[in-house]
């Protein structure tokens, strides 16, 4: 069933688009992941404009990721302190990666700067998910490795301006940390239309040195108030926001993540990793070979509207 | 430019006294709804000259649409875009429809001045690279046509054409000409116009994003989340 997206300015099958929200979806209720960067190039494959995918994926995300934020939130698992600092390095980051974008939109850089961060990214997530999840297929026994925190960064984190206390985290530690990692993930959010929680995450455990357990909730809270800014600025700058485009992928995702997370209970988590990682870097190869091979057509048209 | 020389084809006054063609269109307003996926541009008339002493020829034509070529360049290994053109005034659809293929009906420079395979007036070598990419990528999306021996003639006098619009089609004003072509000169000539604009709930969003970007946004935001939040009691409930 065919139907016309009002900003992409195609038609498109409502069928494909609910269901790749609906498989990211079950991906990601799996896995615990966004999968905003499986999303993304997808839709690029499909033909969307990059600028729409990225901005319509901001939007999307905001809303699938209001069901995960408010279940941790009822748990106790979420540091307001923490989150609204992040929110805040977020956002500013974020207006930093608006601006970046319409910069590489005007000198006609940005799908080859979208397809090369994503090559990057895919490439580093998926190489680590399937490391480990095939050592964790191989012992499954003696999976736990202790890891050491770096004490030069700890001593860091005290020794920089700014030292605030977070009473939720038991921390204290300077608040250009996580403003700092708030803002990268706010320009990851406004360039490439991810959450950005498969960064943010381990950057909370293992540089800013947060409890695990108040680490998802928290940077769930974050990514609503980021998305929901991105979909803000990309709409009043590129004008690129397809609702329409959002509210499909969103129905699909709301779904998938349910049955994602049913399915998640009952399979094996290590050889469904694995396979994770498989896509995830599939994804990438396929994205890195269309950058380095040489095109039927030398040329791009873009249409100015 | 050969658009130029096409349009100049098409305006140029009659050779002989024939009476001008009467056309009309099914349907002088297209609107793109929420389930639009192309529209048929249907076009219909008489004249008093028909095949095989005349030609009969159809063209659809959309605004102007400014577009960016871009030459991809291999910079360390990564294809990347390089030289880039601006073509400001460039149709966004055109469809033409003949009784003969064009060659055969038309004055030599009313070929030319079609044929998307020769850009010859553009000035220099790389700017006919670049328009003629150009119309490769319309051609390849649907937007630029070329459907000789898609004019139908009934009895004598009646005739009927079909152009296909894709969906990616661009809104705004079309112009439609008809004209009668006997030895490769024009001898009668009609026209009339045709809108294509979003209609509905697309237009709704679509004029909603580009006048009020910012409530637009805030509401796109409200909407996902509620749907979030819905989903969040619909699950929980069971």
């Amino acid at each position: 069933m065919q139907f016309y997206l009002p900003i992409a300015e195609m038609s498109v099958n409502i069928l494909v688009i609910v269901g790749l929200g609906g498989l990211v979806g079950i991906l990601s209720g799996m896995f615990g992941v966004g999968g905003g960067f499986l999303l993304t190039p997808l839709l690029i494959f499909y033909g969307v404009p990059p600028a729409v995918a990225v901005a319509s994926q901001a939007n999307q995300i905001a809303g699938s990721s209001i069901a995960g934020a408010i279940g941790h939130a009822k748990q106790g698992g979420l540091d307001t302190k923490m989150a609204a600092i992040m929110t805040l390095g977020g956002i500013l980051g974020a207006a930093l990666g608006t601006l970046l974008f319409s910069v590489l939109q005007a000198i006609g850089q940005l799908d080859v700067t979208i397809a090369i961060s994503y090559v990057i990214f895919l490439g580093s997530v998926g190489t680590f998910m399937l490391a480990e999840g095939v050592s964790a297929m191989r012992s499954a026994a003696r999976r736990k490795r202790k890891r050491k925190r770096k004490p030069a960064r700890k001593r860091l984190m005290r020794r920089l301006p700014l030292q605030v206390y977070f009473p939720k985290s038991k921390l204290v530690i300077t608040a250009l940390a996580p403003l700092g990692v708030g803002a990268l993930v706010g320009v990851l959010v406004a360039v490439l239309g991810v959450g950005g929680g498969f960064i943010m995450v381990p950057a909370m455990i293992y540089l800013l040195g947060m409890p695990t357990q108040v680490v998802v909730g928290t940077s769930l809270m974050q990514i609503i108030f980021v998305t929901a800014a991105v979909t803000i600025m990309h709409a009043v700058t590129t004008q690129s926001v397809d609702a329409l485009l959002a509210l499909l992928l969103l129905v699909g995702a709301v779904v998938g993540t349910r049955v994602g997370i049913q399915i998640g209970r009952r399979l094996k988590a290590e050889q469904l990793r694995v396979l994770l990682a498989i896509v995830v870097l599939g994804v990438g190869i396929k994205l890195a070979i269309d950058l380095v091979r040489t095109p039927s057509v030398p040329y791009t048209v873009e249409t100015i509207r | 430019m050969r658009w130029l020389m096409w349009l100049m084809v098409f305006l140029s006054a009659p050779a002989s006294a024939r009476t001008d063609p009467v056309i009309d269109i099914a349907d002088p307003l297209v609107e793109i709804r929420s389930f639009f996926s192309g529209a048929d541009i249907f076009v219909f008339g008489a004249t008093d000259c028909t095949p095989p002493s005349c030609d009969i020829l159809v063209r659809v034509e959309g605004p102007p649409t400014p577009a960016v070529v871009r030459k991809k360049e291999k910079i360390a290994g990564i294809w990347i875009n390089g030289q880039s053109r601006t073509f400001t005034h460039m149709p966004g659809y055109s469809g033409i429809a003949s009784t003969r293929a064009l060659k055969s009906s038309l004055p030599l420079e009313g070929y030319i001045a079609f044929d998307p395979q020769k850009p010859q007036l553009s000035h220099t070598k790389t700017e006919q690279d670049f328009l003629a990419s150009l119309i490769d990528e319309k051609v390849r999306s649907g937007l630029y046509q070329l459907s000789p021996s898609d004019v139908i003639v009934q009895d004598g006098r009646l005739f009927r054409a079909r152009l296909a619009a894709p969906a990616a089609v661009p809104t705004g004003q079309y112009s439609i000409s008809v004209i009668i072509v006997e030895d490769k000169v024009v001898t009668g000539r009609a026209q009339t116009q045709l809108i294509i604009k979003k209609a509905g709930f697309e237009a709704f969003v679509s004029d909603a994003a580009r006048a009020h970007p910012f409530a637009y946004a805030i509401i796109s935001v409200l909407f996902a989340l509620s749907i979030g939040f819905i989903s969040t009691t619909l699950f929980t409930r069971r």
